[in-house]
């Protein structure tokens, strides 16, 4: 079964008075009263690498982001910040086997550690929904929503229809819009590396934040 | 194999791959995961608990190798044997044609990584050449043991990456120290791998010349850390090509 298809993802603030873990339950409910069902769990993971200081000419820096998506469980990906160009590497799983050969070249920063998307995975009809609590080095920063619709590759053709679909259960929180990154890409196929690149935009995000909104 | 030049002595270090090849070694892995992980989303765990079980032991990560080489001139008659011993070689031969570019990092601490990149160029019907397969292979010191040690050993991970990896490596820092091409036969028996190949060499964009008036031979297998029972099958196929060719542990520090 190949399961491709288009995928929105959002941040959905706390709501008053709540908890993360309680907010979360308040979706749960809200999803499972719309008929949706629980699927199993999901993870989506990022760890990033710094490159050494005297690695490139002009002491500029790269980031290496690499990406785990329990949805494509025989891929990880990697992502490449700093440059003119931010490429996207899509290997096998054993890329996981040569990143601690290049640790002097490139090393984990101790307080940008890894960070990660984890929750249930909910199925209903056409539509996948995974409803992730962020997480950093133990500490809850977020609730992130992702929202695939598995029977469309191209976002410009589908999109009204899941802004629908999602303020049913998310409310007024979803914007109209398309979210940016998509925006250029709204006529070309959808693929699983745009999602990873949103999850990473996301992450990135969380990570300047210093305390759970 | 005494006129060969430092990029071809660099090259007898590793084996080049074939569209063949990385599916062997990647079907292997993909059924651990590929497999196993969709026959569990049924039952209802997740790939994400496949993930959490799978352990480094059962990862094949160790190549156990042998080296030789033949004249051109008697590599038929090689090519005739192996076709008598190896597996299934009932339809055609398996043929390979390989480029591979050897990119470093660094020195940073006086640390230098190394990667070779293989693209296969051999472009099968109904394939273009944008959907071939490339590999990023990481090849780590080899071991050569005593004389008990029947073959190399050396660390070998080999991941299966999209086709921007050259870009990807480059805005990372990695520079192209030279690059080659190999084309030969691939065989296989059980586990092992029987490869046959030519070196090729570009002094000038596009222009492969051969490097030698031989072709290289090497017997290896993947297996993961410890077993080293499967070096014996090595050592014992090696014995069976004696009289052609003589396949033995390369020394590198003496080339």
């Amino acid at each position: 079964m190949i399961i491709m298809g288009f995928s929105t993802l959002q941040t959905f603030p706390l709501i008053e008075g709540l908890t993360g873990p309680q907010t979360l339950d308040v979706l749960h409910k809200r999803i499972t009263a719309l008929g949706a069902r629980v699927s199993g769990q999901f993870v989506v993971d990022c760890e990033t690498y710094f490159s050494a200081p005297s690695l490139l000419p002009g002491n500029s820096q790269r980031v290496l982001n690499v990406l785990h998506n329990t949805e494509e469980p025989a891929s990880v990906f990697a992502i490449l910040e700093g440059g003119a160009k931010q490429p996207v590497l899509v290997a096998d799983t054993l890329l996981d086997a040569l990143l601690p050969k290049m640790a002097v070249l490139y090393t984990s920063n101790k307080k940008q550690t890894r960070i990660e998307s984890k929750g249930n995975r909910y199925e209903m009809g056409d539509f996948v929904v995974k409803l992730g609590s962020v997480t950093m080095s133990g500490s809850f920063k977020g609730i992130l929503v992702e929202v695939c619709y598995l029977a469309c590759v191209v976002p410009a053709l589908c999109w009204e229809m899941v802004w629908e679909f999602m303020q049913s259960f998310l409310g007024s929180t979803v914007p109209s819009t398309l979210p940016p990154y998509i925006q250029s890409r709204q006529n070309a196929t959808f693929s699983p590396t745009d999602t990873i690149q949103m999850y990473l935009e996301k992450f990135n995000e969380f990570r300047k934040q210093t305390v759970a909104r | 194999m005494e006129d060969l030049d430092d990029s071809a002595k660099a090259s007898l270090g590793h084996s080049s791959g074939a569209l063949a090849r990385s599916a062997l070694r990647s079907a292997t892995r993909r059924n651990k995961h590929g497999a196993s992980a969709s026959v569990l989303i049924y039952n209802g765990a997740t790939p994400l608990e496949v993930r959490l079980e799978e352990d480094e032991e059962d990862i094949d990560l160790t190549e156990y190798l042998l080296q030789g080489s033949v004249l051109d001139s008697s590599k038929d008659v090689l090519i005739h044997r192996l076709r008598g011993l190896a597996d299934n070689v009932d339809e055609q031969v398996e043929t390979f044609q390989d480029r591979e570019r050897v990119l470093t990092l660094g020195p940073v601490s006086g640390q230098t990584l190394t990667l070779y990149v293989r693209q296969a160029m051999d472009v099968r019907p109904g394939m273009d050449q944008s959907d071939t397969p490339w590999t990023m292979r990481y090849i780590g010191q080899p071991e050569l043991g005593d004389k008990s040690r029947p073959t190399v050993l050396r660390n070998s991970i080999d991941v299966g990456c999209t086709p921007n990896v050259l870009e990807f490596l480059s805005e990372m820092g990695f520079k192209q120290d030279y690059e080659f091409m190999c084309k030969g036969l691939m065989f296989r028996k059980g586990r092992m791998k029987i490869l046959v190949y030519k070196v090729y060499k570009n002094k000038t964009a596009d222009n492969w010349e051969p490097l030698s008036m031989s072709h290289v031979v090497e017997l290896s297998v993947l297996a993961p850390q410890g077993h080293d029972a499967v070096a014996e099958d090595v050592r014992n196929f090696a014995e069976q090509l004696k009289p052609l060719v003589q396949l033995e542990k390369t020394d590198y520090r003496r080339l």
